[in-house]
């Protein structure tokens, strides 16, 4: 896996903006609730300043209700604004959440193959699921607490200005260092729960694989190495989130330390001078004290949520991240026309450059014909289908259709027009006829059963308990191999292909299904063209034409009855065969 | 009481750092009730002040706000609290995760049904480590909330020092809050463990898809896939927001509590002051004290009402123990050789989740007895489905019958011997199962071989020509489910595999299916001219591969339908000649013609 960038800003969260937007309206209204709560909370040391300096020294009693009977109410209007903010911020954050999580997953899967070749479900899984919930609280609480606490804080300073200018003075630096302190700390800290997190995808990471494995792990007998391993990402994660708590934490301290200790002490130093010498009532100290001790309140929740922000931050630029990779499709293209003639022409491909994995491929492919790729495996067959199907783009060269370059054609469309059955079947949580339908409502029931009965599946899937119904368990660990193999060809000749590409889709079945399989797709595949890989040269021996592919080039190509003529590397395979079987 | 005792079992690893967050507690709420009964003493001091009317030594004031700045650092030390309590959250997330892990390790195949991977990886994760789950629950939540009640304790022991009868006031509507607690706590508990169902949902589904990306795209299905976890996330939201709704009237009528407390503080507090009852200095600090209490006391029922959540996982954790084989992870595999495998009358059902009770009426595997000895050769010959895959899982100890048995050497298998069968045995599944990473750690996966020892493995499963191709040899990585290299690439991979261990048992289910001609002549020849000939058995769909063996039995619904020669079969058993290919026949007529 890559190394991350630590680098990110503040301005990573605004791409969030968009997943916002919809909810301004109530984002606002609670904006209004929280000034209201501010207000609440500025109102009572007030309160307390009447009953300190007019009340008590008067012994009147009826401001001393009063006082009381003001307390009373603003209390309950906070508590009534607290309830409804709460509520709707909640709302808020569950909305926008799902609304990001739901577009990042679809930008995810709408991203090139390639992609996925770099990023383990894993790590996707921890982007999509664990970062978009990370947002969560800054979506709906974090950007309007802030600004909240903020207006408190600076309500409070200014109160405290006004009141006693002088006093002011002595405060006004105390709170600066205080503000240095959160601003200097906070680039030290957000590096460092950057990395924290790493080590945690990288943990998850390596527990799903391994659960994914633990058959493996128990048939050679190293749960105990596999659990040494597990405890050595264990202890990297461990690490690197300590070290990031401490450092935050450390901070707290620091802070609790001059805003509970040395502002106090500054404000009662000067306070104290002042009411001695009569220039404050006693009141207005005990007033001045209180402000001191809520805006540690707010400085606190805004450096708490400082931190909280980093670590939004750092979500919202892996998921923005995402969101900013291109996907397989940007522009819209016209739809593919019906397939009459296939051609790759001098089509070059490589991972990396300098690592041609096929070189120079030219063939063409007229509509209803059946062509098959032999040679020996990691020879650049498997590429070629993965071209076929778009899910790779050439490095050199051009895919014709019809004699018109086939990235010109939506994906979409083209990939209508295609069916795919790969030895790698993947089948999903659902029922039989769910993966056979690959979700598409456009599908009906019986097409779905009508491919099943014609490619001969449909013995078995009746015999399952609820027939097309059963649930299958996680990717059919239910069936078996060839099963799963069989219906994945249910499913890819239930689209009613243009073109079908078989890569060793026969390979698991025994030899009187495949039989049974051959001669049905026979009829089957009637009209439509076909690409086939198989290692078995049985199976491909009445294709119209076979391309041996050897290190990532044709070496020769032919009929069966050609090459076997010409006496070359497919004759060489055909023999090595009947040599076995002799 | 389940989860005391749960949780306190985790803690009994940690007992000194137990000790130290208790003291970190004490401090920190001493320190906390010395800031206002300091403001106490230097209200009431100044208001001494002002009523004798004396100049005032400015000492006097110095030496308060001196006061106050010690209270401060205290205070502040106190407060590096949270970072221990984030220290042993991590601790005991790592020991419950590894515990739960090993337990895991030593599950069967059936659970493995029963479970989706998807799920397993929450519990393991994400139900351990994020907040306010089972890690965090477990010292920050147990701590947070003695932290809260000692201070709660603290100001109310202090309140009571200041004056008795408004303390009795201040706490009359605690009450409320208890009741609140316990009509909401199941409706909570019950709302939470369904927001973490519908979590779990949402993971499984990314992680299908993700894995299964070719196939979705293959099928244009990426629109259908994300409105599919859009459907999901809409109910999860709701749920989430139902659960929401509840923790919010729980705070709610807890505020009201608490703050109503403060008014009558205010009210009663004003008139004693009044009445010269209590000082300034004393009102103030009450006052204050109260105020401190608020938090510490809203943290406690919150506390209350985010443990249901932690406890929820605890059980989904606690749900996942039971039948495992014990094995000890700890202990060296046993000494000595496996040279004959056998199942005994072995008859297996699948019961995973997804199948509902009637999958009981067919076994995979039924009424099934044989044998194979070092250096013997046994094919299995069936059509699709058939039941081969599982009885090759039977014998690999995998899965263990319903009713007969596994025999290792000719006893019945137990413990120790299926821990020496596995040491000695290689498997090659039908579906190559790799992990990202490096060629290499595939390979070895986890064990201790020489380089040159993986290099022969390799040239024996024909896959040190795909090796030498990597630009990175050994060390190329291959991604996600081997996603960068070929099917069969990763088959040769597997294969190398399970030879590098040099077994004695050799189990193989249709490898040979994605090996070509050429490659499979070569992997026959390195197994067969091996000194020691392992005891193999092969599913396989071909004839020549079936002719190598001694014996070949034919599975046919989960039965043995014939077992013999390979000459007897072709003989007596009209399905043993139907099931297998002609291929061998059409290209010998191709040679034929050719010449």
């Amino acid at each position: 896996m890559k190394p991350e960038k630590t680098k990110y800003s503040l301005r990573d969260l605004k791409g969030l903006w968009p997943y916002l937007k919809p909810e301004a309206a109530l984002l606002g209204f609670c904006l209004v609730l929280m000034l209201g709560s501010t207000g609440v909370q500025l109102a009572r040391p007030w309160i307390l300043r009447l009953i300190v300096d007019d009340a008590v020294p008067h012994a009147d009693y009826h401001l001393m209700g009063g006082g009381a009977g003001a307390f009373l109410g603003l209390l309950l209007a906070g508590i009534a604004i607290s309830w409804l903010k709460t509520l709707k911020m909640a709302e808020i954050g569950i909305r926008v959440v799902n609304r990001l999580k739901g577009a990042l997953f679809s930008h995810v899967l709408h991203l090139p193959a390639g992609f996925f070749h770099k990023h383990n479900a894993g790590w996707l899984v921890s982007r999509i699921e664990s970062d978009t919930e990370e947002l969560k609280h800054f979506c709906s609480h974090l950007t309007l607490h802030m600004f909240t606490d903020f207006l408190t804080f600076a309500g409070i300073l200014v109160t405290v200005y006004l009141t006693s200018p002088q006093l002011a003075m002595g405060v006004f630096p105390v709170v600066v260092v205080l503000l240095v302190l959160i601003f200097y700390f906070f680039g030290k800290i957000r590096a460092r729960f950057d990395q924290a997190r790493t080590a945690y995808a990288d943990l998850t990471g390596f527990v799903s694989e391994h659960l994914g494995a633990v058959f493996l792990i128990q048939l050679y007998g190293r749960e105990k190495q596999v659990l040494n391993a597990l405890d050595e990402k264990a202890e990297r994660r461990t690490a690197t989130e300590k070290m990031a708590s401490l450092l935050s934490y450390g901070f707290w301290s620091l802070f609790l330390f001059i805003s509970q200790g040395v502002l106090l002490g500054v404000l009662i130093y000067f306070g104290a001078h002042q009411v001695m010498s009569q220039k404050m009532s006693l009141g207005t100290l005990i007033m001045l004290v209180e402000f001191a001790r809520q805006m540690v309140g707010p400085l606190r929740s805004l450096g708490e949520n400082i931190s909280q922000l980093q670590r939004s931050s750092v979500s919202a630029r892996r998921v923005l991240g995402l969101m900013d990779l291109e996907v397989e499709e940007t522009r819209n293209l016209p739809e593919a026309p019906a397939i009459q003639k296939l051609q790759f022409q001098q089509v070059d491909f490589a991972y990396e450059e300098g690592k041609p994995v096929l070189r120079n491929v030219s063939f063409t492919l007229p509509r209803g014909t059946r062509m098959a790729l032999v040679g020996s495996s990691g020879g650049g067959k498997s590429t070629t289908i993965q071209l076929l199907c778009r899910f790779l783009n050439p490095t050199g060269g051009d895919l014709l259709l019809n004699g018109v370059n086939l990235g010109n054609y939506s994906l979409k469309s083209w990939r209508q027009k295609v069916g795919l059955v790969l030895q790698d079947i993947h089948l999903f949580p659902g029922t039989v006829m769910d993966n056979l339908k690959a979700m598409d409502p456009e599908i009906s029931d019986q097409k779905v059963m009508e491919s099943a009965r014609l490619l001969g599946a449909e013995d078995f899937i009746l015999k399952l308990p609820e027939g097309y119904q059963t649930v299958l368990s996680e990717r059919g660990a239910n069936l078996s191999m060839g099963q799963r193999q069989l219906l994945s060809f249910v499913r890819a000749m239930a689209r009613d292909p243009e073109l079908l590409i078989l890569d060793e889709a026969t390979a698991s079945m025994d030899p009187k299904t495949e039989r049974y399989l051959q001669n049905a797709l026979q009829i089957l595949l009637h009209g439509r063209t076909a690409v086939l890989i198989a290692h078995r040269l049985s199976t491909v021996r009445h294709a119209d034409c076979i391309l041996v592919i050897e290190k990532g080039e044709i070496v020769e190509r032919g009929n069966h009855e050609e090459l076997v003529e010409h006496k070359g590397r497919y004759f060489e395979l055909v023999q090595l065969q009947a040599g076995k079987a002799a | 009481m389940k989860y005391f005792r749960w949780y306190r079992h985790l803690w009994s690893h940690y007992r000194g750092f137990f000790l130290f967050l208790v003291f970190m507690c004490l401090l920190d709420a001493v320190s906390t009730v010395a800031v206002p009964m300091t403001l106490k003493h230097l209200i009431d001091r100044l208001q001494g002040v002002l009523l004798e009317s004396e100049v005032a030594a400015s000492e006097e004031a110095l030496s308060l706000s001196l006061l106050l700045v010690g209270v401060g650092f205290f205070t502040a030390l106190a407060h590096t609290f949270p970072f221990f309590r984030a220290w042993m959250n991590l601790n005991l997330e790592a020991f419950v995760r590894r515990k739960w892990f090993a337990m895991l390790l030593k599950k069967d195949g059936s659970f493995f049904l029963r479970h989706r991977t998807g799920d397993l990886i929450t519990r393991l994760t994400d139900d351990l480590s994020r907040y306010p789950k089972v890690a965090w629950f477990g010292c920050s939540g147990i701590f947070r909330a003695l932290n809260g009640f000692s201070i709660v304790l603290s100001c109310t022991l202090a309140m009571f020092y200041l004056h008795k009868g408004l303390t009795l006031v201040a706490l009359l509507p605690i009450p409320i809050v208890f009741w609140a607690y316990s009509f909401l706590k199941d409706r909570l508990s019950l709302a939470w463990s369904e927001n973490q169902r519908y979590i779990s949902e949402c993971t499984n589904t990314i992680e299908t898809a993700v894995s299964g990306i070719r196939v979705i795209k293959s099928v244009n299905a990426e629109m259908r896939e994300a409105s599919h976890l859009n459907r999901i996330l809409d109910t999860r939201g709701a749920v989430e927001l139902r659960a929401t709704k509840l923790s919010v009237w729980m705070t709610l009528f807890y505020e009201f509590a608490s703050q109503a407390a403060q008014v009558l503080v205010v009210a009663f507090g004003g008139f004693l002051v009044i009445s010269e009852d209590l000082s300034i200095g004393g009102y103030y600090a009450f006052f204050t004290c109260l105020g401190i209490m608020i938090y510490p006391m809203l943290d406690l029922p919150n506390l209350l009402v985010i443990s249901r959540q932690a406890f929820v996982c605890v059980d989904r954790l606690e749900e996942l123990k039971g039948p495992e084989s014990p094995v000890d992870l700890s202990a060296k595999a046993p000494e000595g050789s496996v040279h004959a495998l056998g199942l005994n009358r072995a008859t297996f059902f699948y019961r995973p989740e997804g199948l509902s009770g009637k999958s009981e009426e067919q076994p995979a595997v039924q009424d099934v007895s044989l044998e194979i000895r070092q250096g013997e050769m046994l094919a299995i010959i069936g059509r699709i489905g058939s039941g081969k895959s599982t009885l090759l899982s039977l014998l690999s100890g995998m899965q263990k019958p319903d009713s007969g048995q596994l025999l290792i050497n000719e006893k019945p298998a137990d413990e120790d011997s299926l821990k020496r069968l596995h040491a000695n045995m290689g498997f090659i599944a039908q579906e190559p199962l790799v992990l990202s990473g490096t060629v290499k750690d595939n390979i070895l996966f986890h064990r201790d071989f020489a380089v040159s020892r993986m290099e022969d493995a390799s040239e024996e499963a024909q896959f040190q020509k795909d090796v030498s191709r990597f630009p990175e040899q050994f060390e190329q990585k291959i991604g996600q489910r081997g996603v960068t290299i070929s099917g069969g690439q990763k088959q040769r991979l597997t294969i190398a595999r399970a030879l590098i261990g040099k077994p004695s048992i050799l189990l193989m289910d249709d490898v040979t299916a994605s090996l070509d001609a050429s490659n499979e002549e070569g992997f026959w020849d390195a197994v067969l001219k091996q000194e020691e000939k392992p005891a193999m058995v092969v599913v396989t769909h071909r004839q020549a591969t079936a002719r190598r063996a001694d014996r070949v039995l034919v599975l046919k619904d989960g039965r043995v339908e014939a077992y013999g020669t390979f000459d007897q079969l072709m003989e007596s058993s009209p399905d043993f000649r139907e099931l297998l290919e002609d291929e061998g026949d059409v290209e010998k007529k191709d040679l034929a013609q050719a010449s």
